[in-house]
């Protein structure tokens, strides 16, 4: 557990340096100011370099985090700065004092940009990649084009607006243009000053590096690593990038208002709004490290004072400017350019420890990257793992959400929807006759364009039951799998689950109801530590509002600690609590394949699917997942359902197994009985 | 109705330089899977050097055009290998980044050799407009020339890719990188072809436009750029006959709501039905279907 402390102070510290910057930034800048040391150029830029390191943040919650690339942002920022500008003016004059005004106006420009967020991200979030890009840019450019058209003013009837004209909206001539098309909006009250930007910069950041780091963050990222493994283990993938996409615009429309109010006459143009500047704050995003939040806010200080700062060299400096981003991302990005750039720095030595630190993520990088890491880890492990579990059982006390005997039996605990397996031999289910199945199918079928990929698969499983599914390659088996975990719903048939029916339920709900699942190719959150990996399985047990992360409540602390007590304690099953810290894409193959394991158990199921565990293991291996496949049923009451190659395996462990065969269920039947088939045989062999 | 027709045939014209553009970003994207940016303002150089070939050189058109695409395709050859081909392995977002600022270095280094002012450029069309029915619809000889040379661009283009050896290593590539150098294909070579014919066609397509619309600046080729990428994504990002459709359908629908609806709210309308074609159609008209295997 000291390491995942270490691991979460190292974040807290992170973060406190990341304030620590900015506030000294703006003490230096402050100190500038009243010694009269600054120039004016720079005091002009002091508002505009809060404005865009807000606007880095929040792209980078959608870029880096979310994984989505927005090419729109401006759009956003624009909806902000008109909607909060056009509030100021209609209370210009009156007698509500500035500050006040100017709060109001923040909460309307990001209520208004993020309700424009929520909006277009409803639909647009479905497509993927280059496409969503397009729709982005397309909606920074449809906004801009409106604000352009729009006409808006006041008078004692009330408000108008138009989209031909001054003279359309019919305002009384006592009445007053507010946004005069594409002349905008004149006479804003500047009321933005560096400390309030700064302020708003603090809060973005406060609220983004909050999120980032709860359970809100961690769904966001998995989601963004590995959609159908984050679909697998309960996370919704729409309503979590909608949630990041929402956010991030709410807090583009607050650079909004801090840029309206910097100026006295605002205009949607190209340079400002226009795909140009969305552009321009991808570009922070991306040079500054994409995920890392403090990197987009040097980039954007950096990359806004760098033009002004080539001033002196006249035409050339967008010039100059334009060679030193391509060269940068030379440096930063081609494999070719890094190696001159290793070399050169090994050559200096004092700076070869810097150059180190700048490479380091914010999950430790492997320590051992060779595959003997985990079982050299093994002796500290043990003597770790004793006084762990006496932790955990204080701990469980007052989480109250974990038993206190956490070796004997944890599955059903977590999982808050079991009535009735915590032991094996009886069913606590009063309604159920002696053995019942734990799953049973009743003719499923789909077919891919004519080809009936599954065929009347109808199977029953029984609880605690070890079952394989076998067949030659491209029999169906994997095709089953995702039938049952609700990747593709059947063209027909009934799939029971404990007596429940989970027919072509989402495959969120479908985890809710208790089905996980690994994956042929491995599936993890490959960015996410491993300790991370597990805890995103734990995801809808351990529940608090996104709000309490960023609050960092009682609750959310509270949440946390149980969680990484579970995930501690599931790591530790498979031996992976060395490494909790580590990379997921850092372990070696095999303990990729036991964390995917462990992932799936954290979501507390009642049934296991394993889809080819043994693939790519040598025989030891394979002797030693047997094991484990044993235990699990045995330690955790689990049913497992299986498909496996590997023979040895297979009959080893398998109580009953069903054949498949170009979709259709061959034999079914005890291992021994099937394995001798002549049929069986045939379809494995050939005549 | 005589209106109508006329703007309809502009709007294909319009259409027709967007196709022609578009291809350039199609053909890149599909074989090097990135989003060249500075494809607009390659357009931008073809259009003043050919230009400068007309205007200061004293060059028969034929040879300012080819001046043009010469200078254009080396150009293109030279950005690939100088700052696209070092990132190939490195992820799409700093490819990006990179082609955003070799398109500021464009856009500058024309600021800085000829200047802000615009300047107006003369037709390259020596065709006359034709009249029909008695004057009342008179079509320039721009948007016959425009239109005709996009529809043989996009045919010798299918042709070359289906039937020749070049082509089909370029499909390969675009299919598979890794499979198509086991097959003996040489990759870099393909992927420069690509963007040599690609900025080939962009410097044809800068010269239409500005034939049809005479003022040339350094960021003339932001816009159509921008345009000619929707168009690309409309019709399926990667697919050429798609590139066509989407570029004539943008240029018609530009027009047509400017002429008709609002000439303010052309671009949001243009846009917006942009997105309402994705939301149906999430590749593009003629895009595959991509299905991610579990």
């Amino acid at each position: 557990m000291s390491t995942v402390q270490s691991e979460r102070q190292k974040v807290f510290r992170n973060n406190l340096i990341t304030y620590a910057l900015v506030i000294a930034a703006y003490l230096c800048a402050e100190a500038f100011l009243l010694s009269g040391h600054m120039t004016s150029l720079m005091k002009g830029l002091l508002v505009p370099l809060c404005t865009y390191s807000i606007m880095a943040v929040s792209l980078n919650l959608v870029v880096g985090i979310s994984g989505e690339l927005s090419l729109g942002h401006a759009g956003f920022m624009c909806v902000g700065a008109f909607a909060s500008a056009t509030w100021s003016m209609l209370m210009k004059g009156g007698s509500m004092p500035n500050g006040v005004i100017f709060l109001i106006a923040i909460l309307i420009g990001a209520s208004f940009a993020a309700l424009s967020g929520f909006l277009i991200g409803i639909p647009v979030l479905r497509l993927k990649g280059d496409y969503l890009a397009i729709v982005t840019l397309a909606f920074g450019e449809i906004i801009k084009n409106i604000i352009n058209a729009l006409y808006f003013g006041i008078d004692e009837n009330g408000l108008h607006f138009s989209l031909k004209d001054t003279m359309a909206m019919g305002l009384s001539p006592e009445g007053t243009v507010i946004i005069k098309g594409a002349q905008g909006i004149t006479g804003t009250p500047k009321l933005s000053t560096f400390t309030m930007g700064t302020i708003l910069l603090l809060l973005s950041l406060f609220i983004v590096l909050n999120m980032v780091n709860s359970r809100t963050g961690r769904a966001i990222m998995a989601i963004r690593d590995n959609r159908i493994a984050a679909e697998s283990i309960g996370l919704n993938p729409a309503r979590y990038k909608l949630l990041a996409f929402t956010v991030s615009a709410a807090i583009a429309g607050v650079g909004g208002v801090l840029y309206a109010h910097n100026l006295s006459s605002l205009q949607a143009l190209p340079k400002n709004f226009g795909y140009n500047q969305s552009i321009m704050i991808l570009v922070f995003v991306v040079l500054g490290g994409i995920g890392n939040i403090r990197g987009s806010v040097i980039a954007a200080v950096i990359l806004t004072l760098l033009p002004e700062l080539l001033r002196f060299m006249n035409d050339y400096r967008m010039l100059i400017y334009a060679v030193v981003l391509i060269l940068m991302m030379l440096f930063t990005s081609a494999p070719s350019w890094k190696a001159a750039r290793e070399s050169l720095l090994l050559r200096l030595p004092f700076r070869r420890k810097e150059g180190q630190e700048n490479e380091a993520q914010p999950i430790q990088e492997s320590k051992a990257p060779d595959g003997s890491a985990g079982s050299a880890a093994q002796p500290e492990t043990a003597a770790d793992q004793k006084s762990e579990s006496e932790g955990m059982v204080q701990g469980g006390n007052s989480s109250g959400n974990i038993s206190g005997n956490p070796a004997e039996n944890y599955s059903a605990n977590t999982a808050g929807n079991s009535s009735g397996n915590n032991s094996g031999d009886s069913s606590g289910n009063p309604a159920a006759e002696g053995r019942r199945s734990m799953l049973e199918t009743d003719a499923l079928s789909i077919s891919f364009g004519g080809l009936k990929a599954v065929d009347n698969f109808s199977v029953s499983i029984e609880k605690k039951e070890l079952y394989g599914l076998i067949g030659p390659n491209g029999a169906g088996k994997t095709t089953v799998f995702n039938i049952l975990t609700g990747v593709y719903k059947p063209d027909s048939g009934r799939i029971l689950l404990d007596g429940e029916p989970v027919t072509a339920l989402s495959c969120e709900d479908i985890s809710r109801k208790g089905i996980a699942r690994t994956f042929q190719n491995i599936r993890l959150f490959s960015a996410l530590s491993v300790l991370d990996n597990v805890k995103a399985g734990l995801h809808n047990h351990y529940v608090y509002s996104t709000l309490d992360g960023i609050l960092r409540t009682k609750k959310f602390r509270r949440m946390e600690q149980a969680m990484d007590r579970k995930a501690m304690e599931l790591l530790r099953v498979f031996e992976l609590d060395g490494c909790a810290t580590w990379r997921a894409s850092n372990l070696p193959y095999g303990q990729q394949r036991k964390l995917e394991i462990a992932r799936a158990l954290a979501t507390g199921p009642k049934l296991l699917l394993l889809d080819e565990p043994a693939a790519g293991m040598n025989p030891n291996e394979t002797e030693e997942l047997m094991d484990t496949i044993r235990m699990l049923r045995d330690r955790f009451d689990m049913t497992i359902l299986l498909i496996e190659h590997d023979m040895k395996l297979v009959s080893g462990i398998c109580d009953r197994l069903t054949v498949l065969n170009f979709g259709q269920v061959l034999k079914q039947g005890n291992t021994g009985d099937v394995m001798h088939d002549p049929e069986v045989v045939k379809a494995y062999l050939g005549d | 109705m005589m209106s109508f027709v006329s703007y309809f045939l502009s709007g294909v014209s319009l259409g027709s330089v967007y196709a022609i553009i578009a291809l350039g970003y199609t053909m890149v994207y599909g074989i090097a899977k990135m989003l060249n940016f500075a494809h607009g303002d390659i357009l931008m150089v073809g259009a003043y050097v050919a230009f400068l070939g007309l205007n200061s050189l004293g060059l028969p058109i034929p040879l300012a055009t080819l001046l043009a695409m010469v200078t254009c395709t080396l150009l293109g050859i030279i950005i690939e290998r100088a700052a696209y081909k070092p990132l190939r392995q490195a992820n799409s977002l700093s490819v990006l980044i990179t082609a955003i600022g070799v398109s500021y270095l464009l856009q500058n280094l024309a600021l800085l050799l000829f200047g802000a002012n615009p300047k107006s450029f003369s037709s390259f069309v020596p065709v006359g407009a034709v009249r029909f029915a008695d004057g009342a619809l008179t079509i320039s000889g721009e948007t016959l020339v425009t239109i005709a040379a996009c529809v043989i661009i996009v045919a010798g283009l299918i042709h070359f890719i289906n039937h020749t050896k070049a082509g089909q290593a370029m499909l390969a590539v675009s299919e598979d990188k890794g499979a198509a150098t086991l097959m003996g294909v040489d990759v870099n070579r393909t992927i420069a072809l690509t963007f040599a014919i690609g900025s080939a066609l962009a410097s044809i397509g800068g010269i239409l436009l500005c034939s049809a619309y005479p003022t040339l600046t350094p960021t003339t080729g932001a816009m159509p750029g921008i345009k000619a990428f929707v168009a690309a994504v409309l019709g399926g990002i990667g697919s050429i006959p798609g590139a066509f459709i989407g570029g004539i359908l943008l240029g018609i629908l530009e027009n047509l709501s400017k002429a008709y609806i609002s000439s303010k709210l052309s671009d949001a309308i243009v846009f917006s039905v942009l997105i309402i074609v994705l939301l149906v159609r999430p590749t593009g008209i003629l895009g595959k279907k991509i299905m991610e295997k579990v």
